[in-house]
């Protein structure tokens, strides 16, 4: 049990050590989520000029061919890398996993501060890119060679693409480093009485999320490492003989299917990365706002370890299009498929945890609720996908542009809104206008809607995904340029209603009204602090115990509707209530049962 | 003293208003209930309290009872093997790709003398962690600058063989199997790195006056990172070696 010392002996004092280089998870936390956000808001503009370009070509000077893949690339690598995963493990686990554990801080303090620095390096390196001779690369995301490191290949193909491999490399380390300290404190730092079992779903979902990067990153590590030898000293690991391209280059006899291979072993459990902490806080705040335990704790967290570690067998169905033998094919559309079933599980599990519930309409609530909405959208598009027959013609189309938007993209975001809005008072002590959220959900939600549902019947149409315009495509009817024109007008709709949050914080921040305590009447353990925002060590001098699970709402015969984890099954079941209701601050409530 | 509720209260009164059975996973959907004295349910299905060992309704001191920087340690080494895994892959695949042409590497004794003096470097990690358990921490050190320096000289080593190769002719770009060659052991040289950092931080600490068990841990804990180091060298030189 911690001493008042354990409590003091690390308060840092100077600005320096409080502010910038701390060591205090909270502030970590909260500096992934202000670095993450603002990259991420580069990232959204920079989706504005490919649909500027795409609904009204030939009109702006400042998107030209080749600016447009650069703009594309840095997009999908700034939203999947730079943001999403940034602020899903950085920013909630790094603020959430001691608080809901009952931790004063993470495992190893001074590896979480290194892990944000490098990751605010890597960001650095990342826009560095922009000021390099020749552009960052426009190679798309995925980096694949021979094109996007060959001197007349892809833009930024000169220094552009070192910088980008650079940069992914430092995020990886800034990674690794994050994902030790996170798993190595969900197993080590609970605290008394909660075991495994009995961590909120949020948790879980980190948890996992933590393990899988750190499976998975390794794997562009090494495939970054070797596309940038083949660049810089010209081995030929990727690179085979290219007798077509002037210059006389040396390459021979290397595969870009490996680098494809490499890549996607990664790729594809990162959007499991992104996804599982998407979905621990969808369900953790589903099941406050509806006042009712989640539907299936169990089986939740089984789904979860399933998809992450299924998700470790699928990465090839990415690769249906660059052909492999037929039987690869079938195993990875038939492991591709199984991943349906535990997120049916979820999905059945969110709607019945819904079913019957008391059902705040709440900003966090919305946010929720439009998650499933999107995430089904994406998940069954999904099954079109994962069928190689059905994939070949749909795969170099719009059709996958909307998939994989609605299922990790809006989907995401819109849990990391539900997140926001939820955990904004624990963090800050104030409250937002709600009026504000729900024109910003609505607008967001439907925003999105605009975006990305047309893109599905363009796809079907044939329209070419990665075309800078549609000019010399034939067979398009005219209805694809009306189309094309909505979509750019919902992107600007769904872009500037983000200023709606923004707004929303900062006029929280400077004029909104004192949160109350546990405002949202929540029953886990980062509601429950002395200070609301926590101090430095979380709990004051003694840790908090656990004596329930994280989903104690309407319990029978209890006054109030929730009980928080740590009140003490007596004074829960005192008969009247009292002391096991209120928020939790109360003696019984903080000290009860401790050592 | 107040009652302690069984399990089949509190797993009552918190379902009541789940009305599809509640939970999965509870053997039998059990109604709503606050009755008192109802016997536990034998899979106890309170919320989430079961599972992992938990037998204690109050719950216990969780989190494992090894280190954390175990822990750490062992997460660590298991994305490491990725690092390592992701490079053997992708010369086996690239093995059987166009431009191969195999160096022979059984011709050069350097990398055999660098693997022995690897083996020894893990060996007297052994015997300083021995040491440490059973005469103490201090009694380690010479063991551990031993390592370090063997270490040291495998590192030097690594660096003559890249020497020896580039005298052959052998660059980094000059064949695929080269290119793997330095990219293998320049992968692994890093690690080294990081290895002998961690060894120098253990001299330095084994020398200061610290208490026993901190000392013995670090040293284990160095040593289970450079028997990592001992086994990725000798899985990926067997690799290389019999191609």
């Amino acid at each position: 049990m911690a001493t008042q010392h354990d409590v003091d002996h690390h308060e840092p004092q100077s600005f320096w050590t409080k502010w910038v280089f701390s060591q205090d998870h909270k502030i970590i936390g909260i500096q992934y989520f202000i670095t993450a956000a603002l990259v991420g808001i580069f990232g959204m503009v920079l989706s504005w000029m490919m649909r500027l370009q795409l609904a009204y070509p030939g009109t702006f000077d400042f998107i030209g061919l080749n600016n447009y893949y650069q703009f594309m690339t840095q997009h999908g690598m700034i939203m999947v890398i730079y943001l999403l995963t940034a602020i899903l493990l950085g920013g909630f686990g790094n603020y959430l996993i001691p608080l809901m554990l009952g931790a004063r801080d993470m495992a190893f303090p001074f590896l979480n501060m290194l892990s944000y620095w490098f990751y605010f390096l890597s960001v650095v390196v990342l826009l560095s890119g922009f000021f390099v001779p020749g552009g960052p690369t426009g190679a798309g995301w995925t980096l694949y060679p021979p094109q996007s490191i060959l001197s007349p290949g892809t833009p930024g193909a000169d220094t552009g693409i070192v910088v980008m491999l650079v940069s992914l490399v430092i995020f990886i380390v800034a990674a690794t480093m994050g994902g030790l300290n996170y798993v190595t404190t969900v197993l080590q730092m609970r605290t008394k009485g909660m075991t495994l079992m009995r961590m909120p779903l949020t948790i879980w979902g980190i948890f996992l999320a933590s393990v899988i990067a750190l499976f998975a990153f390794p794997a562009l590590f090494v495939g970054g490492v070797m596309l940038a030898l083949d660049k810089v000293v010209q081995t030929s690991f990727f690179m085979p003989a290219l007798p077509g391209i002037p210059g006389n280059l040396p390459y021979d006899g290397g595969s870009p299917i490996l680098f494809q291979h490499l890549f996607w072993y990664f790729g594809h459990p990162e959007v499991y990365i992104v996804i599982l902490p998407v979905f621990g806080i969808i369900s953790d705040v589903l099941a406050n706002h509806a006042r009712k335990p989640i539907f299936g704790y169990n089986m939740m967290v089984y789904a979860m370890a399933f998809i992450g570690v299924i998700g470790f067998g699928v990465w090839a169905h990415h690769m249906f299009a660059s052909g492999m033998n037929p039987f690869f094919g079938f195993f990875f559309a038939t492991t591709t498929l199984i991943i349906a079933l535990p997120s049916a599980i979820k999905i059945y599990n969110w709607m019945l945890t819904l079913w019957k519930g008391n059902i705040h309409l709440t900003v966090p609530m919305l946010f929720c609720i439009g998650f499933l909405s999107t995430f089904l959208i994406g998940g069954l598009t999904g099954l079109f996908l994962g069928n190689v027959v059905v994939d070949l013609p749909l795969h170099e189309t719009y059709f996958v542009v909307g998939h994989f938007h609605m299922v990790m993209g809006v989907a995401a975001i819109l849990g990391i809104f539900a997140g926001l809005y939820h955990w904004w008072p624990l963090v800050t002590g104030k409250l937002m206008n709600p009026m504000l959220g729900k024109a910003h959900f609505w607008l967001t939600f439907l925003g999105s809607y605009l975006v990305f549902f047309p893109m599905h019947h363009l796809g079907i149409l044939g329209l070419p995904r990665r075309y800078f315009n549609f000019a010399s495509v034939g067979f398009l009817p005219d209805s694809v340029d009306t189309l094309n024109v909505i979509i750019t007008i919902g992107a600007l709709i769904a872009g500037f209603a983000q200023a709606l949050v923004l707004i929303n914080m900062a006029w929280s921040l400077v004029a909104g009204k004192k949160a109350p305590r546990n405002p949202w009447k929540a029953v886990t353990l980062e509601w429950q602090t002395p200070d609301v925002p926590a101090k430095h060590g979380n709990w004051g001098p003694t840790l908090p115990v656990v004596h329930r699970w994280a989903f104690s709402y309407s319990p029978a015969g209890h006054e109030e509707d929730f009980i928080p984890q740590n009140v003490p099954l007596v004074a829960a079941g005192d008969g009247n209530g009292k002391g096991a209701g209120g928020n939790g601050a109360g003696a019984a409530g903080l000290h009860g049962g401790g050592s | 003293m107040a009652r302690i509720l069984p399990h089949a209260e509190l797993d009552g009164s918190e379902t009541t208003q789940v009305p599809l059975g509640g939970r999965l996973g509870t053997a039998e959907p059990s109604p709503p209930s606050t009755q008192e004295g109802r016997p536990p349910p034998t899979n106890g299905s309170n919320g989430g309290g079961r599972g992992f060992g938990d037998g204690d309704f109050e719950g216990r001191e969780v989190g494992l009872s090894t280190p954390a920087g175990k822990v750490g340690l062992f997460l660590a080494l298991g994305s490491m093997s990725i690092i390592f895994s992701a490079l053997a892959s992708a010369y086996i695949v690239r093995m059987g790709l166009g431009g191969w042409v195999s160096i022979p590497l059984i011709d050069m004794p350097l990398l055999w003398i660098n693997t022995a003096v690897l083996v020894g470097t893990s060996a007297a990690l052994v015997v300083g962690w021995r040491r440490s358990k059973s005469v103490g921490p201090s009694a380690a050190r010479a063991p551990t600058i031993l390592a370090l320096v063997l270490g040291t000289a495998f590192l030097v080593g690594q660096w003559f063989a890249w020497k020896e190769l580039q005298a052959a002719g052998l660059n980094v770009a000059t064949t695929p199997a080269s290119s793997f060659f330095y990219l293998i052991t320049a992968f692994h040289g890093l690690h080294i790195v990081g290895g002998l950092v961690a060894l120098g931080w253990v001299v330095r600490k084994l020398g200061a006056t610290r208490s026993a068990s901190s000392g013995v841990l670090a040293i284990e804990l160095t040593g289970i990172y450079w028997h990592f180091l001992l086994v990725v060298w000798l899985g990926l030189f067997g690799l290389m070696l019999v191609t």
